[in-house]
C-alpha cells in the first residue's frame, strides 16, 4: 500500500497527455518517462527500484515503537545536539533545498558531512586538484562527439539508460563511432563499432601511450599489444572532430585511472573538441542527486565531502579519512544522521558493526534502519510525492515531477521542524 | 559606538536610529566631508523626523560616513565558483593560521567577509543562463548582502539564433524573456561568439569581424545588436561586455575596436586591465601598456563605463565564462584547468594562478589597471574591481584603494616590481591621488548608478539604508579594511569587524519573480 493517493488526471499539466514524471534512482535524473512507463516498467532496474522501494510507507520510530512526528523530531534533535561525534549522511534521495536544510543542521551540530562520492574516499588527492576537469552536459556528448569513448566502463550495467539516451542518437551532422576500451564491450563490435580489450590494469598505460602520441613525447617501456591499440585509437582519435570519453571511478583507491585519462584528455581538448563524461557507476548512493548533494557541501563548507566538521566558514577536505565509511569503520562517529535513503555501503557497515550508534533517519522506506537505539522519521514518498530538483552529474538541474499526493509529511517539512527545534535549543543553550 | 568585543544587545542593532555628526560622503547628493546627521528608519533614509526622540541617536562624530560598497563584477556563486573551490580546497576555506581570507570563499563566508570590508551589495558577473535556478539557490546562502547576476545570454544558441537573424523587436524580446526566466539582472557577453569558435575548435582566437561558424553574425554584430536589444529590453544595467581576445599580447586592438563599435550605445567594459596590452601577435610591438590609447578612445564614448579588474600580487583562482582564454592559459602555464561545456551555452573554464612582483607579465598586468584607474579623468565612469577573485581577492580592496589614493605608498610598491616595468610603464609618471570622496564614487557611488540602483550607492531621502561607517586614518588599507560600523537596510550587520547579524539580502532580478 502506498503512502499517497495518485493526482487526478485533470492536475496533469497538459490534460490528456500521460503525466510526465522524473526518475531520481541514478545520476541520469530520466526525465522523459510517463507514469504509464513506471507501471509497465522503466527498462532500468534501478528505475523500477526507484519507483517501487517506497511502497510501504515507513512509519515513524522512537527505539522501534510507534511515535508521533511532533515526539520523534523532539528526540531526534535531543540525540543529535547530544551527540559528541555526529555524522550527516545520505542525501543523495533527496532534492537540494532538503541538501540545503539538512547542511545548516550539520552546522548546527558540529557533523562530520560526507556524500558517499568517489573522490572523497580517493587515497590522493581528486583529480580535478591535480589536472583539472574538462567536462560537458550529456547533450554535448549526444549532439557534438562523432567519437565516442568508454574508457574502462559499461555504461549499460548501472547506467542502463545513457546508451539509449546519449550515444545511439545520432549527433545533428553525421554519425558516432563508439568505441569501448575495457573489459566489456560496449555495443557488439561492428565495421563502425569496435571494441579493444584491455584489462582495467593495464588503463594506465593506455591513456599513458596515447597522450605521449598526441603531444609528441616519448612513451615508455609497454607490450606491442598496447602499443598496436594506442596507435589505433591515435588514428580513430585524428579523424574524428569532436572527441567524448566515458568513464568512470575504478576500484583502484589511488585514482590513478582517472588521473591518467584526465591527462589524456586534457592534452586532447588543447587540440579540438574533447571531454570527459564521468558515470559514477561503483556506489549505489540510494538516489540519484549525489552531484546536488556534492554542489551543496561545496558552496556551504568548501568541500564536496569527506569533512570531518562542518562549517560555513570553511571546513577541511580529508579524503579517505573523513569519508562516512571510513568514520564508521574506526568508530569515530556516535550519531548517525541519514537524510533520505541509505547508500547500501552504510547500510552493510552498520549491520556489521559491532558498536551501536544512534540512528536519526528521515526516509519513506520502512525497512532502512535497524529499530534499536533509532529514531526513524517518516516520510512521504521520495519517488513519486516530492516536488523540488535535483542535480544531473553532468550539473543540469532537473526538476522532479511529483504524480501522487501524500499523506505523510515531505522530508523538506520534517528537516524544518529539526532544524526549528535545533535552532531554538541551540539559542535557549547561549542564553543561558 | 561601542568597542570592539562588546557584543550589542539585539535591541541596538535595528533601526530606528540617527547617526549624529559623523563626516559624510555622499557624491550622488553632492555631499563632499561635509558634517551631517543620517536618519534611519524601516530600513531607508528618511528626512528629520518631527518625532526625533523615538530614533536612537548613535555618535558618529569624528568619523566618516559613507553609502555601503557595491560590487558591480565579481564572481561569487555558480558551478565555477564551485569548481575553483574544488579544485584548489587549500584555497576554500578560511586559514585561521596565517588569517589569510580563501580565494573562493564560502557562500557564508563570501557574504560576512563582504560585510566586514563596508560592502551591502554584490553581482556574479558570469553565470550561464542553464544554471541561473542553481545560481539563485547558492545565492540565498548567500547572507547581508543584497545581490544579483548577470546572464551570460549570448551564448545560448537560440539567443544567438535570433542574434543571427537581426530583427530587433524579436531580439528585444528574447532578451527579456531569458532575463525573466534566469531571474537575471542583466545581460554579460564573454567572449563575443567566442563559444561557437570554441566549441568547433579550440584555440581559434578570431577577430571581432570573423563569421560565427555556421551563421552570417560576427562577433562585432553580435555586440551591436546585443547592446541595442539590452538598451531596448530596458534593463537595469546596460550590456555588461568582456570582449574578445582576454589575455592576450596585444589585445588593446580588440578592446579599442570594441569601444568603437559601441559609439553611442550604453555598455559596461568588464576588467578592461586584461585587455589593454600591447605586443605579440595581435600588435607589432612588445608587451606593454596600451592604456594611453584605449583611454583616449573612452573619454570620448562618454556612454560608456569600466570597471578595471586590477591585479595583486598573490594566490588565487581564475575563472571566466571566456573558456578559450581559460585553455590558453593553461597551455601557457600547465596549470590544472577545468572547463564544462553547456548544452548549446558556452561553458566556463577555472584554473588557479598565482601573480608574482618579480614576473614581467604579472608586473605590467599590475601596472596597467593602475594606470587606467589614473587615468581616466571622470570617476563617476570607473570602477573599482580586481575581478574577484581573477585579480585578487575582493577582500585586498583596502589595499587596492591605498595604491590609488596614497602617492607614497603606490611608489614603494612600484620600486618592488620588475625593472623593466619600472623602466617602461607610464604608471611611473602618474602621480595623482584619489581623494577620500573619489574613492567613495568608485566603490559606491558609480557603480550603484551604473548598475541601476536608483536606491543605493547614496545616502538621500528614500535611499536604502546600506551604511558604512568607518574610522579616519592616514593609512587607507587600514580605514577600509576595518569599518567602524556597518548598517545593512538599517541593521547593524558589523561593527569593528565583529558580525552582529545575518539577515538575508534580497535576491536583485530585473523583473519581478512569481
Amino acid at each position: 500500500m502506498r503512502d499517497s493517493t495518485p493526482i487526478p488526471d485533470d492536475s496533469a499539466p497538459h490534460g490528456g497527455k500521460p503525466t510526465q514524471t522524473t526518475c531520481g534512482g541514478c545520476e541520469l535524473l530520466c526525465e522523459d518517462l510517463t507514469v504509464q512507463n513506471i507501471k509497465s516498467g522503466t527498462g532500468c532496474t534501478v528505475g523500477d527500484s526507484w519507483f517501487t522501494s517506497s511502497v510501504s510507507p515507513a512509519e515513524t520510530t522512537i527505539d522501534g515503537r510507534k511515535a508521533s512526528l511532533h515526539e520523534a523530531v523532539n528526540v531526534a534533535a535531543e540525540r543529535l545536539l547530544s551527540a559528541h561525534q555526529p555524522l550527516l549522511t545520505g542525501l543523495a534521495s533527496t532534492t537540494l533545498d532538503a541538501i540545503q536544510t539538512a547542511c545548516r543542521i550539520a552546522d548546527y551540530i558540529d557533523a562530520a558531512v560526507d556524500t558517499n562520492a568517489h573522490d572523497n574516499s580517493c587515497l590522493t588527492a581528486p583529480t580535478t586538484v591535480r589536472v583539472g576537469k574538462v567536462s560537458a552536459d550529456f547533450e554535448e556528448l549526444r549532439d557534438r562527439a562523432d567519437l565516442a569513448i568508454c574508457w574502462g566502463v559499461d555504461p549499460f550495467i548501472k547506467s542502463t539508460r545513457f546508451i539509449e539516451r546519449f550515444l545511439q542518437p545520432k549527433p545533428q551532422d553525421g554519425s558516432r563511432r563508439i568505441i569501448s576500451v575495457g573489459i566489456t564491450p560496449t555495443l557488439p563490435p561492428s565495421s563502425h563499432n569496435l571494441h579493444f580489450p584491455v584489462p582495467e590494469d593495464q588503463l594506465v598505460s593506455l591513456a599513458r601511450l596515447v597522450d605521449a602520441q598526441l603531444t609528441h613525447q616519448r612513451a615508455g617501456n609497454s607490450s606491442h599489444d598496447l602499443h598496436t591499440i594506442a596507435n589505433q585509437l591515435k588514428k580513430l582519435i585524428d579523424t574524428a572532430r569532436c572527441v567524448g570519453f566515458i568513464s568512470t571511478p575504478t576500484a583502484e583507491t589511488t585514482g590513478l585511472v582517472n588521473w591518467s585519462l584526465s591527462q589524456l584528455i586534457r592534452s586532447l581538448a588543447h587540440q579540438k573538441p574533447c571531454f570527459e563524461i564521468p558515470l559514477n557507476q561503483i556506489v549505489s548512493q540510494g538516489g540519484g542527486n549525489l552531484a546536488g548533494a556534492s554542489a551543496v557541501c561545496t558552496w556551504r563548507f568548501g568541500s564536496s565531502g569527506a569533512i570531518p566538521l562542518a562549517s560555513s566558514s570553511g571546513s577541511m577536505f580529508l579524503p579517505a579519512e573523513a569519508d562516512a565509511q571510513n568514520l564508521i569503520k574506526r568508530n569515530e562517529v556516535d550519531c548517525i544522521f541519514i537524510v533520505g535513503r541509505i547508500p547500501s555501503q552504510i547500510k552493510e557497515l552498520l549491520n556489521k558493526s559491532s558498536d551501536p550508534k544512534t540512528i536519526i533517519h528521515i526516509t519513506d522506506k520502512s525497512n532502512q534502519t535497524t529499530l534499536e537505539n533509532s529514531v526513524r522519521l517518516g516520510c512521504a514518498s521520495l519517488s513519486d510525492s516530492t516536488k523540488g530538483s535535483m542535480l544531473r552529474s553532468d550539473g543540469r538541474l532537473i526538476s522532479l515531477r511529483p504524480f501522487t499526493t501524500a499523506d505523510a509529511p515531505s522530508i523538506q517539512e520534517i528537516l524544518n521542524q529539526l532544524l526549528h527545534r535545533i535552532v531554538a535549543d541551540v539559542r535557549n543553550e547561549g542564553s543561558t | 559606538m561601542t568597542e570592539a568585543g562588546v557584543t550589542t544587545s539585539p535591541s541596538t542593532i535595528h533601526d530606528p536610529f540617527v547617526l549624529v555628526g559623523g563626516t559624510v560622503h555622499d557624491p550622488r547628493n553632492g555631499i563632499d566631508g561635509s558634517p551631517g546627521d543620517i536618519w534611519v528608519e524601516s530600513g531607508r533614509i528618511v528626512s528629520t523626523p518631527n518625532d526625533t526622540a523615538r530614533f536612537r541617536r548613535i555618535d558618529t562624530s569624528g568619523l566618516i560616513i559613507m553609502p555601503g560598497g557595491v560590487d558591480l563584477h565579481s564572481h561569487i556563486a555558480g558551478p565555477k565558483v564551485n569548481l575553483g573551490r574544488r579544485m584548489s580546497p587549500q584555497l576554500s576555506s578560511y586559514r585561521r593560521s596565517d588569517n589569510q581570507p580563501s580565494a573562493v570563499p564560502t557562500i557564508h563566508h563570501t557574504g560576512s567577509l563582504y560585510a566586514s570590508l563596508g560592502y551591502t551589495t554584490v553581482f556574479d558577473a558570469a553565470i550561464a543562463t542553464s544554471a541561473a535556478p542553481l545560481a539563485a539557490m547558492e545565492l540565498r546562502d548567500l547572507p547581508i548582502l543584497d545581490k544579483g547576476f548577470y546572464l551570460l545570454a549570448a551564448d545560448n544558441a537560440e539567443l544567438l539564433s535570433t542574434l543571427d537573424a537581426g530583427d530587433p523587436h524579436l531580439i528585444q524580446r528574447h532578451i527579456t524573456s531569458i532575463v525573466r526566466a534566469g531571474t537575471g539582472w542583466g545581460v554579460k557577453v564573454a567572449n563575443p561568439g567566442g563559444g561557437s569558435f570554441w566549441k568547433n575548435s579550440r584555440g581559434d582566437h578570431h577577430d571581432l569581424d570573423t563569421q560565427l561558424p555556421g551563421r552570417n553574425l560576427t562577433s562585432r554584430k553580435l555586440l551591436e545588436r546585443l547592446a541595442t536589444g539590452v538598451q531596448a529590453a530596458k534593463l537595469p544595467h546596460p550590456l555588461h561586455i568582456h570582449t574578445s581576445h582576454l589575455g592576450l599580447p596585444g589585445n588593446w586592438q580588440t578592446l579599442h575596436e570594441t569601444m568603437k563599435t559601441l559609439d553611442g550605445l550604453p555598455a559596461h567594459l568588464a576588467h578592461v586591465q586584461f585587455h589593454s596590452y600591447t605586443g605579440g601577435n595581435l600588435d607589432s610591438g612588445t608587451f606593454g601598456s596600451g592604456v594611453a590609447k584605449l583611454v583616449n578612445q573612452f573619454q570620448k564614448n562618454n556612454t560608456l563605463t569600466i570597471d578595471v579588474g586590477q591585479i595583486l600580487f598573490g594566490e588565487t583562482v581564475a575563472m571566466t565564462g571566456d573558456p578559450e582564454a581559460a585553455e590558453h592559459l593553461a597551455n601557457t602555464t600547465g596549470a590544472p584547468w577545468s572547463s564544462h561545456d553547456l548544452w548549446l551555452e558556452g561553458g566556463c573554464g577555472v584554473l588557479p594562478i598565482q601573480y608574482k612582483e618579480k614576473n614581467l607579465i604579472h608586473s605590467w598586468q599590475w601596472a596597467i589597471g593602475l594606470e587606467w584607474f589614473l587615468s581616466v579623468d571622470d570617476p563617476w565612469r570607473v570602477v573599482l574591481s580586481t575581478d574577484h577573485p581573477n585579480g585578487a581577492h575582493f577582500t585586498a580592496y583596502p589595499v587596492l584603494m591605498q595604491l590609488l589614493g596614497d602617492e607614497a605608498f603606490r611608489r614603494e610598491a612600484f620600486r618592488r616590481i620588475h625593472p623593466i616595468v619600472q623602466k617602461r610603464s607610464p604608471l611611473a609618471s602618474l602621480s595623482r591621488e584619489y581623494s577620500i570622496q573619489e574613492l567613495c564614487i568608485i566603490t559606491r557611488a558609480a557603480p550603484a548608478k551604473i548598475a541601476g540602483l536608483p536606491q543605493k550607492g547614496h545616502l538621500g531621502i528614500g535611499a536604502d539604508a546600506d551604511i558604512t561607517v568607518y574610522r579616519p586614518d592616514q593609512q587607507l588599507a587600514k580605514m577600509f579594511a576595518l569599518p567602524a560600523a556597518v548598517y545593512k537596510s538599517g541593521k547593524l550587520v558589523n561593527e569593528n569587524g565583529h558580525c552582529r547579524s545575518e539577515a538575508t539580502g534580497h535576491h536583485l532580478t530585473a523583473f519581478q519573480i512569481g
